[in-house]
């Protein structure tokens, strides 16, 4: 199963966001935020697409998917 | 100002600590005497508490991943009690169908009813934390 792979922590110090900062700019919880920056949650579309937005960027940027070695 | 009760806490104290309560309550419901009453009435007043606490607080919000744990908590706990279940049914027709059984089931019921309500609720409650810790 591909692996989900973020550049949401890149994209947040960047704009020297707070993971509640952009939880609340999302409409999410801080634990989500979390849970996204570190691979463990996939993310619906809208949401993917929220966070982008706020970041002033495409969903391809934000998020994409890394096959597994076989 | 009221403190925002977390959704995390929310749910214990909503599955897990009520579900415990319901569990307490159903096994005290088999024991006769004042002590069992006693413990009874007070699982009663900390439910009432519980609830009224949950109802007045301001609460946080679900957002997408809380309400996928909580499903995938709520299948979890509901594949485990239809095991538990067959189980039981399978252990009542191999152990049980050589006795003649006389049980009170007006008394039987709502205990059982308490203490499965009370497993299914703890089940819920454990694995939405399991979830929520990745």
């Amino acid at each position: 199963m591909p692996t989900l792979k973020t550049r949401m922590y890149e994209f947040r110090k960047a704009m020297n966001l707070q993971q509640t900062e952009l939880a609340e700019l999302v409409g999410v919880r801080r634990e989500t935020i979390g849970k996204l920056e570190n691979g463990k949650y996939n993310p619906s579309l809208k949401l993917a697409m929220d966070i982008a937005k706020v970041f002033g960027t495409t969903v391809e940027e934000v998020f994409s998917f890394e096959k597994d070695e076989v | 100002m009221k403190k925002t009760l977390y959704y995390s806490d929310r749910v214990k104290l909503e599955k897990t600590f009520l579900g415990l309560i319901w569990l307490i309550s159903g096994i005290l419901g088999f024991f006769d005497g004042i002590i069992s009453l006693v413990m009874q009435a007070a699982s009663l007043i900390a439910c009432i508490y519980t609830l009224l606490r949950i109802s007045t607080a301001k609460m946080e919000d679900a957002d997408e991943m809380a309400e996928q744990n909580m499903n995938r908590a709520k299948a979890l706990a509901s594949d485990y009690m239809q095991i538990v279940y067959c189980c039981l049914a399978i252990a009542a027709i191999l152990f049980l169908r050589n006795f003649e059984l006389s049980i009170g089931l007006n008394e039987m019921i709502p205990n059982i009813t308490f203490i499965a309500m009370g497993i299914n609720q703890l089940i819920v409650g454990f694995a939405f934390r399991k979830f929520e810790e990745g």
